[in-house]
């Protein structure tokens, strides 16, 4: 059933229904905000050149948001953009003249965690102020400070149960936004500097080396042996299971992280997220039970794509030792990306290889399940070769068609 | 004021004989980075340490410390030491959470409170904001003294840490209790792999895990900019240090605070040793990490190199600007930061392999080959 359909029928069917939450994805670029929308995305955050807190990702230019955001017009979606750093002076000098190209470009929604950039932000634009998870509110109180300062919606730390949501927007109505997939600091988000000391780049600028994903030796204060562990290794959070009491306590907003993630991973997480709340909204509203074996499907799917093994996060506890990979011996997953299609011409399709092509390969189209051979390869100038480099942009004949913006991965065991 | 944090009679007397002015009273459950683990919880430890500090010092300030991050279920806890803390005569309470300002507001109408993020509130206008809904700030060890300066009169409210462990990351995960899981806390010296002989601290308790730097701050080189700011305080932070440390470490700034001659390079030395941690400034005179590459690409991106396809033959750009005249000579910088000059540039639309002046974001182009010049490099308008 398509979306838009669901919600009108299950709107009149059932009140909860009402305030069904919007799936929210991470764009790194413009390729992954049209993968996001297109796989069933209901908004996207993206970074701006300014302060968007994850430097290595490619973040948008002044011209591609505004891109972005038209394009978010067209399709009736939503586009925020991630101001969440933690701003030093210099910083806020560098922001003013950026807010003012935003304010003309209006997204609808800023992601913010600082106090002073939010006060530059609210004196230089109208733009909504969504408060970051960075900001680590954790309670009602905190969220009904950001309430009075002006904030439209409260990102809330991924510590936070859905549970305390509930208390929170009893205490404090407001739009409240949690994550529901990908990567988690292991630290409460903001609460952490260890690479502005050990690597001399902000954790809280956008330049963080994740040590927290390395390996320390623990020894006791005094005598007593070392112990070797990836202690705050923290495993992907992946909330399937917590959809229903999300749509139930009326949380406006899920969304998935990973600004530096790749294509295959935006596309396939929005997807089975989309596919999950629409699902689940449907259970809902017919008053039927979930079926475990259909959720199980949906986190098979999430479990395919590069992962650090997953758990609950805080969604429905305290994080607790299962929440952390110690003996990390590598990423789980059972299909690889291998190329996004850009462009079609003729017979040929314009592909940007993640991973090297070759002549003969066996692919599946991730959106539609279809398999396909790819049958030439050349290069820009047509040229044929037998293999495409790794990023690489190729043409390539494909033995079934995709479309553009499809993506294009390698099966487990090819 | 010379202010410290303590958690028994011990550090009471010990803090007040060395010179505290100011003590901030810990009761393990309801702060984040006690090393003292309280095991009664009627909060009656408020009244006896306040009798204790009055009876040595009967002018010492007497401030609570309510730092964890409150979820819902804490509410209960909060509310009751802060009953304890009235009855014991405290009115001065020290909060992480920005939201706890409204509840202690509400239980103690002339309260004051001190803003302790511990991390963030970094430019002075995140501080100015602060001090409009709290008394004092005492600001993050990440905030430089050009901030701390530029603040004029309103330093007269802050806090800076002058001495003592770096707090590097708060995590509500246990996880030592995860790898070992028999007791109440846990303490462990660490060293990442990958930073060998740097050696952090973890001390895991109920309230989560927080890890020091394996240096401490140290401003006893910095003394003329520290009395430069005219601060409400200093902070000598001796929590999980030994009571030689609390002792030289207080008993020197409190020295230096009055404007006493101190030799810093013995009290260093002794410091460090007692310690064994080396005593640094960090980011106290300046803080630049991290901010090269964006300084350098500012707005004058054109477009990011995707991919060498061809090596000798073509680059291909993603642009990332509307172009409507794409420069003939340009700069880029590469994944480095290395400059290299390109010129006589010319372009191709990567489909079509047509020549093209004009481009939009998103678009694909050729430039001729660029030796050096890697995948993420980005063209520059010149």
């Amino acid at each position: 059933m398509a979306v838009g359909n669901l919600r009108s029928t299950v709107g009149a069917m059932n009140s909860i229904t009402n305030t069904l939450p919007e799936l929210l994805s991470p764009a790194g670029n413009l390729e992954k905000l049209q993968l996001a929308y297109r796989y069933g995305a209901d908004a996207a955050y993206v970074g701006g050149r300014v302060f968007g807190l994850r430097k290595y990702a490619d973040n948008f230019t002044t011209d591609e948001l505004r891109v972005a955001v038209e394009l978010a017009n067209r399709l009736g979606k939503q586009l925020y953009v991630v101001l969440n750093g933690f701003a030093h002076d210099v910083d806020l000098d560098e922001l003013r003249p950026h807010l003012d190209d935003l304010e003309s470009i209006k997204p609808h929604g800023f992601i913010i965690s600082d106090w002073g950039v939010a006060q530059v932000a609210r004196q230089h634009t109208s733009i909504p102020l969504h408060v970051s998870t960075q900001a680590s509110v954790t309670n009602w109180r905190t969220v009904a400070a950001w309430k009075a300062f002006g904030a439209a919606r409260v990102i809330l730390a991924r510590e936070v149960s859905v549970r305390d949501c509930e208390a929170i927007l009893e205490r404090c109505p407001i739009e409240l936004e949690i994550f529901i997939h990908g990567s988690m600091c292991a630290s409460y988000s903001g609460k952490c500097v260890i690479s502005n000391y050990s690597a001399g780049r902000d954790s809280n600028r956008g330049g963080c080396v994740q040590s927290c994903r390395h390996e320390y030796q623990l020894k006791p204060v005094g005598d007593g042996s070392v112990t070797s562990s990836h202690l705050m290794n923290a495993k992907d959070l992946m909330g399937v299971r917590q959809i229903e009491a999300a749509i139930r306590a009326k949380i406006a907003s899920l969304k998935i992280e990973g600004r530096m993630k790749s294509n295959l991973y935006v596309a396939n997480a929005t997807a089975v997220y989309r596919d999950a709340i629409d699902y689940i909204v449907e259970c809902i509203a017919a008053n039927m039970a979930l079926d475990t074996k259909i959720l199980l499907d949906f986190e098979s799917r999430l479990s395919a794509v590069s992962n650090r093994t997953f758990s609950d996060g805080g969604l429905y506890h305290r994080p607790d030792a299962d929440s952390i990979l110690t003996t990390f011996g590598g990423y789980q997953k059972s299909v690889e990306i291998a190329a996004t299609v850009k462009a079609n011409d003729k017979d040929r399709w314009l592909l940007h290889s993640k991973n090297p092509l070759f002549v003969g390969a066996a692919l599946r189209n991730q959106r539609t399940s279809d398999s396909t051979e790819v049958r030439s390869l050349a290069d820009l100038l047509g040229t044929p070769i037998e293999k495409g480099h790794a990023g690489g942009i190729v043409w390539a004949q494909l033995s079934k068609a995709p479309a553009i913006g499809d993506i294009l991965v390698t099966p487990e065991g090819n | 004021m010379i202010t410290t944090f303590v958690s028994t009679d011990d550090d009471v007397r010990a803090s007040i004989r060395a010179g505290a002015t100011h003590l901030i009273i810990e009761h393990s459950r309801i702060t984040i980075r006690s090393f003292y683990q309280d095991d009664e919880q009627s909060f009656a430890k408020f009244g006896q340490l306040c009798q204790i500090a009055k009876a040595l010092l009967p002018s010492i300030n007497l401030s609570m410390a309510i730092d964890i991050l409150p979820h819902e279920d804490d509410f209960g806890v909060i509310q009751t030491a802060i009953q304890a803390g009235v009855n014991a005569g405290i009115r001065s309470f020290r909060i992480q959470d920005i939201g706890l300002a409204s509840l202690i507001r509400e239980l103690v109408p002339n309260a004051t409170i001190t803003l302790a993020p511990e991390i963030g509130y970094h430019s002075a206008e995140s501080l100015r904001l602060a001090l409009d809904h709290v008394d004092w700030v005492s600001v993050s060890n990440e905030v430089e003294l050009m901030t701390l300066s530029g603040l004029g009169p309103l330093s007269q409210r802050v806090e800076v840490q002058v001495q003592g462990p770096i707090m590097i990351q708060y995590s509500y995960r246990r996880y030592l209790d995860g790898l070992f899981g028999n007791a109440v806390s846990y303490d462990r010296r660490a060293s990442d792999t990958g930073y060998v002989g740097r050696q952090v601290r973890f001390y895991d308790s109920p309230n989560g895990t927080v890890m020091y730097l394996y240096f401490d701050r140290c401003l006893l080189r910095e003394l003329p900019q520290l009395r430069g700011l005219s601060l409400h305080s200093w902070l000598i932070d001796a929590r999980g240090e030994s009571p030689e440390y609390r002792n030289l470490a207080i008993s020197t700034y409190r020295s230096a605070f009055q404007c006493d001659e101190i030799d810093p390079s013995s009290i260093i030395t002794t410091l460090s040793e007692i310690s064994e941690k080396a005593q640094r400034p960090g980011f106290f005179l300046r803080n630049n990490t991290d901010q090269d590459r964006d300084r350098l690409i500012g707005d004058r991106s054109i477009g990011a190199v995707v991919r060498d396809s061809v090596k000798d033959r073509y680059l291909v750009i993603e642009i990332r600007q509307f172009v409507s005249d794409l420069p003939d000579r340009c700069e880029i910088v590469t994944t480095k930061n290395e400059l290299k000059i390109a010129t006589s540039l010319h372009y191709r639309d990567a489909i079509s392999l047509k020549e093209t002046r004009a481009a939009k974001p998103g678009e694909l182009l050729l430039i001729p080959w660029i030796a050096g010049v890697g995948t993420k490099s980005t063209l520059l308008f010149y």
